[in-house]
C-alpha cells in the first residue's frame, strides 16, 4: 500500500509537470542532448574525429559534412562538442551527486542532534559562505592543479556548504510538522520516522535544487576550464574548446559560437526543468 | 539600532578568521614548497632548505597560520615570490578597476532588472512579460565569459565600435560592465516579478486601490516598497556571484584588476599573492553582506522595532 501511494505521488507530480510547456521544452532539449552524448561514440569515432589531426581540413566553416565546421587542427567541431558533453555533464552530475550525499549526511545530523553540534556545523558553514562559490572553486582548483578529477573535487567541495544549509533547513522544517509529532506519539522508531517520513518529503526540494545546481556546475566547469584551471586541451570539454577557439574568433567565429551555445542551451534546459519541478512539487499550487 | 550594527560587526570577526583559515589551508595544499618555486628546479637542496627556513616554511601549518594572522593584523598580507614586494601593494593598485566594474555592474543590474520586473508583474501574461521572462531565463543560463566573447565579436570585431583590451578609458568599461550586469539583471527581473506578483495580491494593496489611490502610486509606493526587501538581500548575494565572475570577465577583457592578478598569480604559483588576492575578494564580500544586513534593518520596520525598544 505504501508503494502504491508513492507511485501516486510521482504520477501526480508528472501530471502537473507536463502542463508546463517550458518545462516540457527543457525536458525535450535534455533528452536530445542525452541521445547525442550517449551515442557520441557511435555517431563520431573518438580517435578518428576528436583526436586525430588533419591540417589540410583546418578552419572549414559549417557545412553538410562538418555541421559545426572544423578547428585549427582540422578536427570536426560537432564530434568534439558531443564528446565534450560527456565530460561537462558528467562533471555536473557526479559533483552534484557527491556533494548532496555528503551534505545530506552533515545536514541531517545537524538537524537531528541540534544543540552544540548544530551550532558548530553552522559556524563552519558561515565561514564557507564567506567565500563566493566560484572563488572557492578557483582556490581549490588552483591548489590541486588542473585535470578532470581535481576539477570535480574542486566543484564538489565548493557546493557542499550551500547544499548542507538547504538540506538542514528542509529537514528542520519537516521535523516540526504535525504528522511527525503524530508518528512519534504513535510510537514509531527514529529510523522509521527518518526513512519513511522525513526523507521522502525532503526529496522534492532537494531534487529541484540538484537540477538547478547541475546547470550552475556546467557554467562553472566551463569557466574554470576557460581560465586554464579545469580540463586541459586536447580533451574536448566545452569550456576548453571555447578557450581554444577564442584565438581564432576573428576569422572563424563558429569555433566560439557553437560550444557556447551548447553550454547555454543545456544549462537553460536544466533551469527550465528545475522551475517546472518546483512548481509541480509545490503543495501551495496544487489544484 | 547602534546595538544591532555593533553586534553585526562583532559577528563578522569569527567569520573573517574562519575565511582566512579556510583559504590559507586550501592554498597550503598546493604541492611543492616556496623555495623551489622561487629558486627554480636547478637550485641546490641546501639553498632550498636554507630559503625555506628563512621564509619560516619549515614550521608546522598551525604556527604558520598564526603567524599569517599576526601579519594580517599589522596590515601585512605577505610578500610576493615573484616581485619580492608586499602583495597588498599590487592588490591596492589594481583594486580601483575591480571596484568600478563591480559597482557599475550592480547598479546597472538593478536599473535594468527592477523596472522590467515591475512591468512584467503589472502586465502579467502579456507579450512583454513573456519575452522578458524568456530573455531573463536565457541570460541566467549563458556562461558570462561567452557573453563577453560574443560582445567582443559583435561590437569590436564586426562593428568596430568599442575597444576591448585594457582599462584606459571609460569606453573600455562598457562591454565588461554589461557582460557582468546582464545575468544579474536577469535574476533581479525574475525576483522582482515574483515578489511584485505576491504583494499586488496583498490586502493592503487592495485597500489602497479601494481608497481610490492612483494606480501608479499603488504600484510605486505600496507594492514596490514591500517587494524591495528580497531584492535588497539579493543584491548582496549577487555581489558574491559577481566577484567570482569578475575573475573570469577581467581575463576575457584583459582588464588588469584583482581578478586577473589572481589568475596570473595562480599560473606563476605565487602562493602569497594567490592567498592574499582571494582573501581580499572574500573580505570585500563579507563586508558587503554586513552593509546589506544593516540597510535591510533600516528598511524593514520589523527588524528596526526589535532594537529600537531597548
Amino acid at each position: 500500500m505504501e508503494k502504491k501511494r508513492r507511485n501516486g505521488m510521482a504520477a501526480e507530480t508528472w501530471r502537473r509537470f507536463k502542463k508546463s510547456k517550458l518545462a516540457m521544452l527543457g525536458l525535450v532539449i535534455m533528452l536530445i542532448f542525452a541521445f547525442f552524448i550517449i551515442f557520441a561514440g557511435a555517431i563520431a569515432n573518438y580517435e578518428e574525429k576528436v583526436q586525430s589531426q588533419d591540417l589540410a581540413a583546418s578552419f572549414q566553416p559549417p557545412s553538410r559534412e562538418h555541421w559545426f565546421g572544423t578547428d585549427e587542427y582540422g578536427r570536426d567541431l560537432f564530434a568534439r562538442i558531443i564528446h565534450g558533453g560527456r565530460i561537462s555533464l558528467s562533471v555536473g552530475l557526479i559533483s552534484t551527486f557527491i556533494s548532496i550525499v555528503i551534505a545530506a549526511g552533515i545536514g541531517a545530523a545537524a538537524a537531528y542532534y541540534g544543540g552544540l553540534f548544530d551550532s558548530i556545523v553552522m559556524r563552519i558553514l558561515d565561514m564557507f559562505m564567506g567565500i563566493p562559490l566560484l572563488l572557492l572553486a578557483i582556490a581549490v582548483a588552483a591548489s590541486l592543479g588542473p585535470g578532470i578529477i581535481n576539477l570535480t573535487m574542486a566543484i564538489t567541495v565548493a557546493q557542499i556548504p550551500g547544499f548542507t544549509r538547504i538540506i538542514r533547513s528542509v529537514i528542520l522544517n519537516i521535523y516540526s510538522l504535525d504528522y511527525i509529532e503524530a508518528s512519534k506519539a504513535y510510537g514509531s522508531s527514529d529510523s522509521t520516522i527518518i526513512l519513511s517520513h522525513i526523507l521522502p518529503n525532503a526529496m522534492g526540494p532537494i531534487i529541484v535544487q540538484a537540477t538547478m545546481s547541475v546547470a550552475v556546475v556546467i557554467l562553472d566547469t566551463a569557466a574554470l576550464s576557460y581560465l586554464g584551471l579545469g580540463i586541459q586541451p586536447p580533451a574536448p570539454e566545452w569550456g576548453a574548446i571555447l578557450s581554444d577557439g577564442k584565438e581564432f574568433m576573428r576569422y572563424s567565429p563558429y569555433l566560439v559560437i557553437f560550444p557556447g551555445l551548447a553550454i547555454a542551451i543545456s544549462s537553460l534546459a536544466l533551469n527550465l526543468i528545475g522551475d517546472g519541478l518546483r512548481d509541480a512539487l509545490d503543495p501551495k499550487l496544487r489544484d | 539600532m547602534g546595538k544591532f550594527v555593533l553586534r553585526r560587526i562583532l559577528q563578522l570577526i569569527p567569520v573573517l578568521l574562519g575565511v582566512t583559515f579556510l583559504v590559507f589551508c586550501i592554498i597550503s595544499l598546493t604541492p611543492g614548497d616556496p623555495a623551489t618555486s622561487i629558486l627554480g628546479a636547478t637550485a641546490t637542496p641546501e639553498a632550498i632548505k636554507q630559503l625555506n627556513h628563512e621564509l619560516g616554511y619549515d614550521r608546522p601549518l598551525p604556527v604558520r597560520y598564526l603567524d599569517y594572522i599576526g601579519g594580517l593584523l599589522r596590515g601585512d598580507f605577505g610578500t610576493s615570490y615573484r616581485s619580492r614586494e608586499p602583495v597588498l601593494k599590487e592588490i591596492i593598485s589594481r583594486f580601483p578597476t575591480t571596484l568600478k566594474l563591480s559597482v557599475a555592474a550592480i547598479i546597472l543590474s538593478v536599473i535594468i532588472g527592477v523596472p522590467l520586473g515591475v512591468l512584467s508583474a503589472v502586465r502579467q501574461y502579456s507579450i512583454l512579460d513573456f519575452t522578458g521572462m524568456i530573455t531573463a531565463m536565457f541570460m541566467a543560463s549563458v556562461p558570462q565569459f561567452w557573453l563577453g566573447l560574443m560582445c567582443i565579436l559583435i561590437f569590436s570585431v564586426k562593428l568596430g565600435w568599442l575597444p576591448f583590451i585594457g582599462n584606459s578609458t571609460w569606453r573600455h568599461f562598457i562591454m565588461p560592465v554589461f557582460t557582468l550586469a546582464l545575468p544579474v539583471a536577469a535574476k533581479n527581473l525574475r525576483l522582482t516579478r515574483t515578489t511584485m506578483l505576491e504583494t499586488i495580491r496583498e490586502d493592503y494593496v487592495r485597500t489602497a486601490r479601494a481608497k481610490g489611490v492612483r494606480e501608479g502610486v499603488v504600484i510605486g509606493k505600496h507594492a514596490l516598497r514591500n517587494a524591495l526587501m528580497p531584492i535588497v538581500t539579493n543584491v548582496g548575494i549577487n555581489f558574491g556571484a559577481l566577484l567570482g565572475g569578475m575573475v573570469v570577465i577581467e581575463s576575457v577583457f584583459g582588464m588588469g584588476g584583482v581578478g586577473t592578478l589572481t589568475i596570473t598569480a595562480i599560473r606563476m604559483k605565487d602562493v602569497p599573492q594567490v592567498t592574499a588576492s582571494i582573501l581580499f575578494l572574500a573580505f570585500i564580500y563579507c563586508l558587503l553582506m554586513l552593509i546589506v544586513d544593516i540597510v535591510y534593518a533600516y528598511i524593514d520596520p520589523r527588524v528596526k522595532a526589535r532594537y529600537v525598544k531597548d
